[in-house]
């Protein structure tokens, strides 16, 4: 078959390639100059072994710690204090002997020589700085809400030797502790407790002026045993605020002495309910259990009642909790108290929600609403949610997960009403910290090293699950489209980088996981692969401690699918997707004879216009002209006449092809090929939309595999029967493209936001005024409408009155008479509207100023 | 910097404040970001610029800005007057200035900082064109007429200190697109609250922006 260039068109966008460094590979390639972005991770990812395998599982060998808790522990109201002492029992799991262990002293973040407090970067105070600020800033170079450390011992009391480190602490155990034995030591603690709204952090109390009252939510408050792992040995890392924690998982007993008239809300589950609760609390919680929406157990107006208490007696609460890798407590005499029993695939759970009469109405519309609806969509989404307990409650933590509990803080305005994003910053709030029981308080990953593992996953099942609250849910991460303005910026780092190093902390932990993750789900894997690769990671790793490579590799072990590439791209790089069409060229097979290309070149030769200086040597004389027999057979000589030869050739070429290469030979198929630059760096699919001149389209969808040889251009083949009109890359917006003005074929320039805001602000000025136009509008015409009915008649009566009297008058009057009326009707319309037009254009602009 | 009388006014506006928890800050990392566009409209001579910033922010910085007036008083987004309050506060905090070529970034922070009434033949000028909330998001839409400059003689400077005096750890980023070519991004935050506007060929950008009929000093 042959084939020859037909009309050509090609389409020049950005000439300009940003080359990629030739990075992430051992021996740099300076020859083609090109990162191979195929490359297999098993340079970057650690060698797997017994502990963990090549298929992103557990190993045969695999191991980790177990730490049980029994804790005394008094809340002081009177001076903000905690006052506790803690029974460890150490479980050494590891094929270790350990002769000391480290503890995390993580209140040590608020003294003012910790390395968080120093390290602090300071805004300017050259602008204006509120007192609430000044103090803050104060506060925090001497507010001391160090842990004090007052006794540490063993089983037999004997006092072990210890070493602070900033927020850790090294205990020398004296005997060392063989692998597979346990042993239990004491701790001894108290704290000044830091107040939450002028001294940020993950725990802390508030306080209410008003009425003299506080909320305490603690977190972080007991010294907890560091991890020790089989990748980083013991994970002492410092606390220095982004990188939460990783813990062990153990079961606790704790004991909390609080205010009598106190509610108390905890991991785990209320061992003395008769001790501490009214018999009508216990009635209202069974009730609650098989509710079918929320009941309280301690009404606003209860509540309400107990803020003027302030008991000086206390009670002791006491709550049992297994499997759990973190244990928090809230307290308050302000809680209302709301409860809802929930049955998750058999497992009854009790969700419950705590928050202040300030919180209202706001948390007994949602808070427990979102509580259930995050167990029901994340319990599909990874395995059944295994707990007994979910709590939320507000306070001054704006949102932060531990096991079972977790604090969020959107309240409405003191009157009560709320705004949209305050309702929907409540919800997803409530959604995303409960969310974080399966990350990472259950698929216990290090978050003091990747916050992206718990705060990335649970941020893209955030979305999810919004999803499946209500349409149109204002999702603010999970949409690619949402993501642009993000990866626009060149001020970025990898996904893959330590929590506490993060740049543009939101973006870059929460937003940038959770979409690559819904890209990964919507236009690579597909839903099925997707959600059964990622169920399948949660399965493997539940109650258990995984690391990145072993997420990346499950999600390649159980889809089937290479997705290194994807992983280097959106997880190891800062690239950013920028595909842009680069040009189109169309072909078309050549069915004619010889003769038949020959008028065609002919013809095409004929309609060329001669070039200037072809046309100005015309008239000047030529010597082959002058002396004729300077002329030769070339002279004469036309090669573009075709030769019997060629004729022949043709005959023979047409009468030896099949029937189905004379098919292929007639056909009227148009070829075109499309050319595509990749100008961010990152390798996606190549998405397309084309649409023919018939109006009809067809979607292409190219895997990025595409780009494996090449990953800076890649051309393909289009065939077609009906000329194509326009083509447009990633129509459905889905892979964060962050130019869209290279998108089109023929080219088109998208409207920025800034655009789009003036023509629909032009659009929609003022819709009210639009509206009663064009009801006006409506009422004019109706009424030409009945005025032309009414002439019509008059017109008709006339005429029978005329035909009445024998045509004794002639008609061309009456019609003339009609025919003047008429254009002058329209004619005064035109004008009236000319000038409604121009008073409004005139108002627009006024608008228009009055903004300025 | 912080005196008496400023302790005084912003105590009663603490209380306020304090009941207050911002978009930004739920969640257990709070962060505090505005992204943004700015694209040279040759037709109009003017920069297009859409900021987005968490609306609670803005408010507070405002609140702050309105307290030398009234103390008491917060701004919210609703607010009839917010526009030529947050143009107001806008324009002294984002807009482009010219220097001569030779002066680098150490001799413009010091004019900067000692610069309390600079030549509005230096600067741009601000238009506000209008808002728009999106996911709990603001969006700012603003128009920048950018100060006439010779490209042999002038160079320019993006002052983008929007909250960075009001919220801490306020990180700003822009994407600037002087041409259809020459896209880039820059990033401020705090001790960086400047950047040199660059253009591999400045000519797009200074030759349009030069308006008819006028001079360059």
């Amino acid at each position: 078959m042959r084939f020859c260039i037909g009309v050509g068109f090609t389409l020049g966008l950005f000439l300009c390639l940003l080359l990629s460094p030739v990075l992430a590979q051992p021996f740099p390639n300076k020859k083609f100059g090109q990162e191979d972005k195929f490359r297999q991770l098993e340079e970057i990812l650690p060698t797997p072994n017994g502990y963990r395998s090549a298929a992103g599982e557990p190993g045969p060998d695999y191991w980790q710690q177990k730490i049980d808790y029994n804790i005394d522990v008094t809340l002081n109201d009177q001076d903000q204090s905690i006052h506790g002492s803690e029974s460890i029992r150490y479980h050494n799991l590891s094929p270790h002997t350990l002769r000391y262990v480290w503890v995390q002293l993580d209140a040590n973040i608020f003294s003012p020589e910790s390395d968080a407090s120093k390290t602090r970067a300071s805004r300017g105070i050259a602008g204006r700085m509120s007192t609430f600020e000044f103090e803050a800033m104060v506060l925090r170079r001497t507010f001391d809400g160090g842990c004090k450390i007052e006794s540490v011992t063993n089983h037999k009391d004997v006092k072990l030797a210890t070493t602070v480190v900033d927020t850790m602490m090294r205990i020398d155990l004296g005997d060392p502790l063989p692998p597979g034995q346990e042993m239990t030591f004491k701790i001894k603690w108290n704290y000044k407790i830091n107040n939450a709204r002028l001294l940020d952090g993950r725990t802390g109390f508030e306080f209410f002026e008003k009425d003299g009252n506080y909320i305490y939510e603690m977190a972080q408050w007991f010294p907890r045993l560091a991890a020790f792992t089989d990748v980083t040995g013991w994970q002492h890392k410092q606390y220095l605020g982004q990188g939460e924690f990783t813990l062990e998982f153990g079961d606790y007993i704790v004991r909390i002495t609080a205010p009598s008239d106190h509610l108390v809300g905890a991991t785990g589950v209320l061992q003395n309910p008769n001790e501490v609760l009214t018999t009508a609390q216990q009635e209202r919680l069974v009730v609650a259990k098989k509710a079918e929406k929320p009941v309280f157990v301690v009404t606003p107006e209860e509540a309400k009642e107990n803020e003027k208490s302030k008991s000086e007696k206390t009670k002791t609460w006491v709550f049992h909790a297994e499997n759990v890798r973190d244990f928090a407590f809230a307290s308050s005499r302000k809680f209302i108290w709301d409860a809802q029993g929930h049955n998750v695939n058999g497992n009854s759970v009790m969700a419950m929600s705590y928050y202040p009469n300030e919180a209202e109405p706001l948390w007994s519309k949602y808070s427990t609403h979102a509580i259930i609806h995050t167990l029901n969509v994340y319990s599909r989404y990874t395995f059944d949610y295994p707990y007994p307990i979910a709590i939320s409650v507000n306070g001054p933590i704006g949102g932060m997960e531990y096991p079972m509990i977790c604090f969020n803080g959107p309240r409405p305005k003191e009157d009560g009403t709320y705004s949209s994003n305050t309702k929907y910053g409540l919800i997803s709030v409530v959604i995303h910290e409960v969310g974080h029981n399966y990350f990472p308080m259950i698929v216990n990953s290090d978050e003091r090293q990747w916050s992206w593992m718990d705060e990335g996953l649970n941020t893209f099942l955030q979305y999810l699950a919004e999803r499946e609250w209500e349409d149109e849910y204002p999702s603010q991460r999970g949409d690619p489209e949402f993501i642009v303005p993000y990866m626009q910026s060149s001020y970025q780092v990898p996904i893959m980088t330590n929590s506490e190093s993060i740049m543009q902390f939101g973006p870059n932990a929460y937003t940038k996981p959770a979409t690559a993750l819904n890209v990964l789900r919507e236009t690579i894997l597909g839903r099925e692969l997707f959600d059964f690769s990622f169920r399948e990671y949660a399965r493997r790793w539940k109650f258990k401690r995984p690391m990145p490579a072993d997420f990346f590799r499950t999600m390649e072990d159980a889809s089937g699918v290479d997705l290194d590439w994807f992983w280097r791209g959106w997880f190891y790089t800062t690239d950013h997707c920028d595909i842009a069409i680069d040009k189109i060229e169309q072909f078309q097979v050549d069915p004619n004879s010889p003769d038949e290309n020959a008028e065609i070149a002919k013809a095409k030769k004929a309609e060329r216009k001669l070039s200037l200086s072809k046309q100005r040597d015309k008239p000047l004389e030529k010597r082959a002209d002058q002396f004729p027999e300077l002329k030769d057979f070339y002279n004469d000589h036309d090669p573009t006449k075709v030769t019997d030869e060629q004729r022949k050739a043709f005959e023979k070429f047409k009468s030896e092809l099949s029937e189905k290469d004379k098919a292929m030979l007639e056909s009227t198929h148009l070829y075109y090929r499309v050319s595509f630059k990749n100008l961010g760096g990152l390798v996606m699919p190549i998405i397309f939309m084309v649409t023919f001149e018939d109006g009809s389209t067809r979607e292409v969808r190219i895997p990025a595999e595409a780009w494996r040889v090449d990953s800076t251009k890649f051309d393909t083949l289009i065939i077609a029967e009906k000329p194509l009109k326009t083509l447009e890359l990633d129509p459905y917006r889905e892979t964060a493209d962050i130019d869209r003005n290279n998108n089109h074929f023929p080219p088109v320039i998208e409207s920025t936001k800034f655009q789009l805001f003036k023509m629909r602000r032009n659009a929609d000025d003022n819709p009210m005024q639009a509206a009663k136009t064009a009801e006006a509008k409506a009422a004019e015409a109706k009424a030409a409408e009945a005025k032309k009915a009414d002439a019509k008649k008059a017109d008709a009566k006339k005429t029978n009155e005329l035909k009445a009297s024998d045509k004794k008058e002639p008609t061309a009057p009456a019609v003339l008479e009609n025919a003047d009326t008429k254009p002058k009707v329209e004619a005064k319309s035109t004008e009236e509207s000319k000038k409604k037009k121009k008073d409004k254009t005139k108002k627009k602009a006024k608008d228009g100023d009055g903004n300025v | 910097m912080c005196n008496v009388r400023l302790v005084r006014n912003f105590l009663r506006l603490s209380v306020v404040g304090i009941c207050l928890l911002f978009a930004s800050t739920l969640y257990a990392h709070p962060f505090h970001l505005c992204v943004g566009q700015m694209k040279w409209n040759s037709e109009s001579n003017r920069w297009e610029v859409s900021l987005r910033l968490h609306p609670q922010d803005l408010e507070k910085a405002l609140s702050a800005e309105r307290s030398k007036d009234k103390p008491n008083e917060r701004v919210s987004v609703d607010d009839d007057g917010f526009s030529d309050l947050a143009t107001k506060y806008l324009d002294s905090r984002f807009f482009v200035r010219k220097t001569p070529l030779a002066m680098n970034a150490e001799e413009f922070k010091a004019i900067l900082r000692s610069e309390t009434k600079p030549d509005p033949e230096l600067l741009s000028s601000i238009k506000w064109v209008g808002m728009e909330q999106e996911r709990g998001w603001l969006w700012i839409h603003l128009e920048l007429k950018q100060p006439s400059v010779q490209a042999e003689q002038h160079k320019l400077w993006l002052v983008h200190r929007i909250l960075l005096d009001t919220v801490e750890l306020q990180e700003n980023t822009i994407a600037i697109d002087p041409t259809r070519t020459e896209k880039y991004s820059q990033q401020f935050r705090s001790g960086q609250e400047f950047q040199e506007m660059k253009s591999k060929s400045k000519q797009p950008i200074v030759k349009s922006s030069i308006p008819q009929g006028s001079e360059s000093p």
